[in-house]
């Protein structure tokens, strides 16, 4: 046997010795690898994406080859990027700045200026990377963040096949990472991943969803399939309905460009939302690998019914000017870049179904709005009365429904609701909550969703990322919807700073039922 | 605040706290577990501090026991403080004096005292415990922390750790190891995939981090593993170098300090082709291994091959010079 190919077999069934499966301390590091962020300039890479580059560092799981490249427009050298990068991560990082930890990790960053447009750019790119799998010791191993409007995720991919940024060895990876909306209906999703998919494989493309990377999302899973206690009531039997709600206590900001024609239900129910409910709706996966996990996932998004009658349970609503506590706001109307006629909805509610033996019975409400009462995230089970009730005032007053609450952001934790006797000689029963603390029984420095998922792309670790078949089928729930509502004019207004329009309170009311107060 | 309670008994010290609570509206249930910690009066501060970096991100009841060295043989006085709010962490800090008697059945001294139903760890900062509290706490403990770093004489601390330990236990030898681990299972990822001939880790006498490192690697890469003593003062391990069959990788801590004086956290990076550049390997603190331990809570059976291989027991066997 000759010495070349001793070394591929060598290479070829290769693993590391020192990686043992009951070695469960080490920590997960990554491959060697670069990272290409375009549209590095942007509030995505400097607010989230840098100070999680630098914690990840920080924090040790950052492999000892580790390059990045900041591809923009601007006339920067690589010492004015580091510059500007270290001001964003310095006010944005987690865990505590080190000058030292700093100084080591961007002497492997690098900028190359350029438009997408500009095919010289993307040659002098490749120059750059191929410098910096020399310099770093990065392997060939790539990750592009395609930080930018999806318009033109199209352009840029073709450059980088043009430029045959996407051709690589045999043993190294490429991987893009593209961020939501991943089109705005279903053809135009399929579109897009046509395109990805044509210079990068399936298997290379990872969708981030930032909801998918946050502690308490993965906790619902933790919480729904390790516990006895949970698994017996989840179901139509003792569930009434389920509400998944997502508020935020600001406009649009300086969005509009983004935001309108758009709307709250593209912008978060058709992702953020709809995996909520995936999560919180699905079937034990057979495991936690991410083709077990979409398969269950993908379940569910096929088993969601629509209602009937649109116009009765879905509701929308754009904000009009009020006041944000002590803030005086203008309405949606109003912002700078909205059209005065915009007929883009900043609130959405609707009800779903899911046909499956489990939740046959079982409504899910889904709402999501801008300028509303305040910022907040959960998913709420309300449990169905008790038949037959003992005491009186179960049956005069609105208690004993009991609630079990996945508060997902701000102050994650879980609140259980259920009624108790009021300290007397009579018998009164009043709703009491219980609550776990997320924050408060463990860490405080839980790693940012960013930082998860980026790892997790560097370790082609795929669980908590939604694959394009879940992409499709939610935005085959939301079409119909959309159609709907582009026939119906204008949204109907409600007060900055309040709960929504009207007509989302009437739908929990056709049902006899009322949304929480979050 | 600090409440002082002298000459008390543990139904009070529980009956204080108890008030504590509802004066101030708290709940104990956000506390995951107790932490015992055995330690001298001059280390207590030190180590309360540690503690309580480590209950910011595990809030826990710290019950501290302090021998008092300086009460009568048969003296059964108990002295006791409870230290609340912002400056102790997330958690309540429980300090006990204990006079000689009390000294030999600390288990029913605790349990009074002990949350409910929430697991109880024991660390002993610094040194090897004496026999007597080590081994009777360990029917109530879900972990034993001990620390040989400062210890004397290392070799009847690591024949007490062989012995004595349970497969739940650590001594934080170990855990100071485990960015270094990483480090270099990300080493042998770089290809080419070449077979190691051998390896050789340097670092200091006395310190049974190199010893646990060296002992790791010769029971995962079996391969001939050196071990070489540092001349000059400095950390736990200087520097691991493998020979591959293209050459030497290794990774060698960086002595440079930074404007504050402080040993930098960087390694240098050595590889076959040319390579030489550092990287970044953060020292670990007392706090942030205790941390590392509250989040496990349980067996590792890789410190325990590594503890109680061939390896160790050859050292042991070859003379007082490499310990």
């Amino acid at each position: 046997m000759t010495k070349p190919e001793q070394e591929e077999t060598i290479t070829s069934t290769w693993s590391n010795p020192l990686r043992v499966p009951c070695d469960l301390r080490l920590p997960r590091i990554a491959d060697p690898c670069t990272l290409v962020i375009f549209g590095v300039t942007g509030d995505l890479a400097r607010k989230k994406l840098l100070p999680a580059i630098y914690d990840l560092a920080n924090r040790g799981l950052l492999p000892p080859g580790f390059g990045l490249i900041g591809f923009g427009r601007r006339e920067w050298s690589d010492d004015d990027f580091k510059q500007w990068a270290q001001s964003y991560i310095q006010e944005h990082c987690r865990t505590p700045f080190h000058q030292s930890t700093w100084e080591q990790l961007s002497h492997g960053f690098y900028f190359v200026q350029g438009t997408f447009d500009d095919f010289n750019a993307f040659v002098r790119l490749k120059q750059r990377v191929l410098t910096v799998d020399h310099e770093c010791g990065t392997y060939s191993n790539h990750a592009f963040y395609m930080s930018i409007p999806p318009r033109a995720f199209s352009l840029v991919s073709h450059q980088l096949a043009a430029a045959e940024l996407t051709k690589h060895p045999s043993d190294t990876w490429q991987r893009v990472i593209i961020e939501k909306p991943f089109g705005h209906d279903l053809a135009s999703a399929q579109e897009l991943d046509k395109t990805v998919t044509s210079v990068f494989g399936a298997e290379s493309i990872f969708r981030i969803d930032h909801y998918l990377g946050k502690e308490t999302v993965q906790n619902l899973l933790a919480l729904r399939f390790t516990n006895m206690l949970f698994e017996p009531i989840w179901n139509s039997h003792y569930v009434d309905h389920v509400q998944i709600t997502m508020a935020e206590d600001f406009g649009i900001g300086s969005r509009a460009g983004y935001y309108d024609g758009v709307g709250a239900a593209r912008d978060v129910i058709q992702n953020h939302l709809l995996q909520l409910l995936t999560l919180t709706a699905m079937e034990k996966p057979a495991s936690f690998t991410s083709q077990d996990l979409s398969k269950e996932k993908i379940n569910v998004l096929s088993a969601v019914r629509l209602p009937q009658d649109l116009a009765r349970y879905t509701a929308r609503g754009q904000y009009s000017a009020g006041w944000q506590g002590q803030e005086a706001v203008c309405g949606y109307l109003n912002e700078d870049g909205v059209s005065p006629e915009s007929t883009t909805e900043t609130y959405a509610a609707l009800r779903l179904d899911i046909d499956t033996p489990r939740w046959n019975g079982t409504p899910f409400y889904l709402r999501a709005g801008k300028r509303l009462g305040k910022r907040v995230t959960e998913i709420a089970m309300i449990f169905k009365q008790i038949p037959q009730p003992l005491f009186d005032s179960v049956v005069e007053g609105n208690v004993g429904h009991n609630a079990l609450v996945f508060r997902i952001q701000p102050n994650e934790g879980i609140t259980l609701r259920f009624g108790s006797k009021v300290p007397g000689s009579r018998i009164d029963i009043r709703d009491v909550n219980m609550d776990f603390n997320y924050g408060q029984a463990f860490t405080e420095d839980s790693p940012e969703a960013y930082e998860r998922l980026i790892l997790d792309v560097f370790l082609g670790d795929a669980p908590l990322f939604p694959t394009s078949q879940e992409v499709d089928l939610s935005w085959k729930i939301l079409d119909p919807i959309e159609q709907f509502w582009a026939s119906q004019g204008q949204p109907e207004q409600y007060r900055s700073g309040t709960w929504g329009p009207h007509s989302a309170d009437m739908l929990m009311m056709n049902d006899n039922r009322a949304w929480r107060m979050p | 605040m600090i409440i002082k309670l002298e000459n008390t008994t543990t139904h009070d010290i529980a009956m204080q706290l108890t008030s504590l609570y509802e004066e101030r509206g708290e709940v104990t249930t956000g506390r995951v577990f107790t932490l015992l910690i055995e330690c001298s009066e001059q280390d207590l501060e030190q180590s309360l501090h540690e503690a309580n970096i480590a209950s910011s991100s595990h809030p826990c009841r710290i019950i501290a026991l302090v021998p008092d060295m300086n009460a009568p043989e048969q003296s059964t006085q108990l002295d006791a403080e409870i230290h609340y709010g912002t400056d102790v962490g997330a958690g309540d800090v429980i300090i006990l004096h204990i006079p000689g008697q009390l000294i030999h059945h600390i288990d029913t001294l605790v349990i009074p005292l002990l949350l409910a139903d929430t697991p109880i760890v024991s660390w002993w900062p610094g040194i090897f415990p004496d026999k007597s509290s080590y081994d009777s706490i360990e029917r109530m403990v879900a972990t034993r922390i001990t620390d040989v770093e400062r210890t004397t004489d290392l070799r009847t601390a690591l024949y007490d750790l062989q012995k004595k330990s349970s497969p739940r236990d650590v001594d934080l030898s170990w855990t100071r190891l485990t960015f270094w681990r990483g480090a270099l299972v990300s080493l042998l990822d770089l290809p080419p995939h070449l077979p190691l001939k051998e390896c050789t880790v340097t670092g200091q006498k006395q310190s049974l981090s190199t010893l646990l490192l060296a002992s790791w690697l010769q029971e995962t890469l079996h391969c001939p593993i050196h071990l070489k003593w540092e001349t000059v003062p400095g950390h736990h391990i200087s520097s691991v170098r493998f020979l591959r069959e293209d050459g030497v990788i290794s990774l060698s801590r960086e002595t440079n300090k930074n404007s504050d004086n402080v040993l930098t956290d960087q390694v240098r990076l050595r590889l076959p082709n040319n390579t030489n550049r550092l990287v970044s390997l953060p020292h670990r603190n007392i706090a942030d291994c205790l941390s590392e331990e509250l989040s496990r809570m349980k067996a590792d059976p890789v410190y325990h091959k590594a503890l109680n291989s061939y390896f160790i027991q050859q050292v042991l066997q070859q003379g007082t010079d490499l310990l």
